[in-house]
């Protein structure tokens, strides 16, 4: 995976290596959250990051949209290496924030519970500086592409379900662009049949816009559906990365393993699963 | 008391709320015995919980109730006080999604756990303590006698769990509820929870109500599973019978839209539209708008549980036909079709003479042709 060069748009859209951050303990000492990491993605492609709570996964995905600050390596996007300052000014803040967005697992607490769809779209749109009109006919486009209709343009927060809040939060994060969208447990919160409905959406905007994905969940039966590639963290390590369907069909970690065997399905028992755990 | 009578009776439960469209339990009916595992499956806002907490007689307050619903031969929804409290206290326990939300995260473990032990009458201060570290060993927390001095805080999801599973346990009820009792924790520790309460199962002879929405976890876990849908039940099978051959148009959508390990994404179907809410109103079945089967008929058809007739249609003089229901129009009744079986194997009965009369007159026409 190394050595490719990443200045041109022939590289990946994201790239990163030797992610590392630490955070001080209670009593002395630091909790290494994360250490090492470091991934391709390709334009249109996605990667799953999987593990368990307190693995490190969301930490990196926070570092990644820039929410935390890592403590050493690199983050590249689109060939544009971050310097290691948080962004200074307006221009370069929102310049930042065309490069990579980001979506969360609860939509309530992520959206302007005051502003109706088209609103908050048209919120965002014009904090990256659309003008009125064009603004206008891009939310509509925005809510379309998400499967929004009028009613729900002109609906407030509470009056969505979640699904449909879920899906108001991703046409925001697309509403600049971006090149890369990150989504931590962003269908975890949703019942089955609308998760898969999101599942195929975020699919859909992936091979029209070209937006690569990165997908944090500890679902590993989400993450075959949506991934080409899986990094499989523990206590804040990659110890298992590849294609998804070679992590999931031979995994080479016994974590994994752990992890694999723990999901449940037809035949499967907890006690055996319970062994394999506890033989990790 | 005999031992074929059902630890948990719900039979006909309607509940209605004054400024709801449609009512939030209908028509429920279910039985759990000593010792099984009841699956209950559905989406948000199909009535899982609400169905749960008719055990504990927690109906919410203001409602229109019809039906009964006994647990171990008392009938819940008439106690009053301290018989109800006692109810509450000794013969249910429910344990729920989040531990943090169920214990104090200002008192010790030990108290939460002797407080319990107090409702259960243990009231002797030093056997409340000892008791309550033997709980703790006994739903596997490594260091018991440390954690009852310790707070939630000083506790990982996993193991608050266990303490509240403990404390559940604490009167030795009967009846165990869990509502996505492992939906919050990782599938490693999930995997844990899940052996620990089958083991109890086994030891205690309780029986369970297992709330979930992942229908892989009910297939694995559950002897029987129900499904439900605007509060209704849809369908009911054995677990294996469920998972093999859904019935339902709806148990076929929900397994249908559910990640599988080894799957691909060609194979998850997205059930279009989405679980109603309270102000959505069926004039027949409440799954006819997102039916992919559905027939002009089923808007207006009032649903109807009916028994399955097994796949393949009923074998003569076969081994006895697990039993199922389900509330689709376009199933083929059992009733219609099981007259023939009976009548070959002796059955007697009001409906099987009526039936069996169909039959002959279906099997004269056929001569007939």
């Amino acid at each position: 995976m190394a050595g490719t060069q990443e200045t041109g748009h022939d590289g990946p859209v994201l790239s990163v290596d030797a992610l590392r951050k630490t955070y001080p303990l209670p009593g002395g000492g630091r909790l290494t959250a994360a250490d090492g990491i470091g991934f391709r993605v390709p334009r249109g492609g996605s990667l799953g990051i999987v593990g368990e709570s307190g693995s490190g996964k969301t930490t990196v995905a926070r570092m990644l949209v820039g929410l935390i600050r890592a403590d050493s390596g690199t983050i590249a996007v689109a060939g544009h290496v971050r310097g290691s300052r948080p962004p200074r000014g307006r221009a370069a803040r929102l310049a930042r924030a065309r490069e990579v967005q980001m979506v969360f697992q609860d939509p309530y607490l992520s959206l302007d519970p005051r502003l109706t769809g088209r609103q908050c779209l048209l919120t965002a749109l014009r904090l990256h500086g659309a003008q009125a009109a064009a603004a206008d006919e891009r939310a509509l486009r925005l809510l379309d592409q998400v499967g929004l209709g009028s009613r729900e343009a002109e609906a407030r927060p509470h009056a969505l379900s979640g699904g449909q809040r879920q899906r108001l939060a991703i046409a925001r994060a697309l509403a600049v662009d971006p090149a890369v969208l990150v989504l931590d447990e962003a269908v975890a919160a949703l019942d089955v049949s609308i998760q898969a409905q999101v599942l195929g959406l975020l699919e859909e905007i992936r091979r029209e816009t070209g937006v690569a994905l990165v997908f944090v969940s500890h679902d590993l039966a989400v993450v075959q559906y949506i991934t080409d590639e899986t990094l499989v963290m523990r206590q804040g390590r990659a110890v298992e990365q590849g294609p998804t369907p070679h992590v999931l069909a031979d995994p080479q970690d016994p974590y994994t393993r752990a992890l694999l065997a723990a999901v449940p399905r037809e035949g499967w028992d907890p006690a055996e699963a319970v062994r394999t755990v506890r033989a990790r | 008391m005999t031992t074929t009578q059902p630890l948990l009776d719900i039979a006909g439960l309607t509940l209605e709320l004054p400024g709801t469209a449609r009512p939030l339990l209908a028509e429920v009916t279910l039985q759990v015995r000593t010792g099984e595992v009841l699956g209950l499956v559905g989406e948000s806002g199909s009535g899982k919980s609400t169905t749960a907490k008719a055990a504990l007689g927690m109906l919410p307050a203001g409602g229109r109730t019809e039906g009964r619903v006994t647990v171990d031969g008392t009938d819940v929804l008439t106690l009053r006080g301290e018989a109800l409290r006692a109810h509450r206290a000794r013969t249910v326990a429910m344990i729920h999604q989040d531990p943090r939300a169920a214990l104090n995260p200002v008192r010790r473990i030990g108290d939460f756990l002797t407080e319990r032990l107090a409702h259960a009458g243990v009231t002797d201060r030093r056997a409340a303590r000892a008791r309550a570290v033997e709980l703790l060993g006994a739903v596997g927390l490594p260091d018991p006698a440390r954690h009852v001095r310790q707070r939630p805080h000083e506790l990982s999801g996993g193991m608050l769990q266990r303490v509240v599973i403990a404390g559940a346990l604490a009167a030795e009820p009967r009846l165990l509820l869990a509502d996505e009792a492992t939906s919050a924790l990782d599938v490693t520790t999930q995997a844990e929870i899940l052996d620990l309460l089958r083991t109890l199962r086994a030891e205690r002879e309780t029986g369970m109500l297992f709330i979930t929405h992942d229908l892989h976890l009910a297939a694995a876990y559950c002897d029987r599973v129900l499904v439900m849908y605007a509060g209704r039940i849809v369908e009911q099978q054995p677990a294996p019978a469920l998972f093999a051959h859904p019935r339902h148009p709806y148990t076929r959508g929900l397994l249908g839209c559910s990640p599988t390990l080894g799957g691909t994404a060609a194979d998850l179907r997205p059930v279009p539209g989405r679980p109603p809410s309270l102000a959505e109103s069926f004039p027949g079945c409440p799954f006819a708008a997102r039916c992919p089967e559905a027939e002009p008929e089923c808007e207006t058809w009032a649903p109807v549980v009916s028994p399955l007739e097994p796949e393949g249609g009923p074998v003569p003089n076969g081994p006895p036909v697990p039993a199922g229901e389900a509330a689709c129009r376009r199933l083929p009744l059992a009733a219609s079709v099981a007259p023939a079986t009976h009548g070959a194997t002796g059955a007697s009965g009001a409906s099987t003479a009526s039936g069996a009369s169909e039959a002959s007159a279906a099997s004269g026409a056929e001569a007939a042709r």
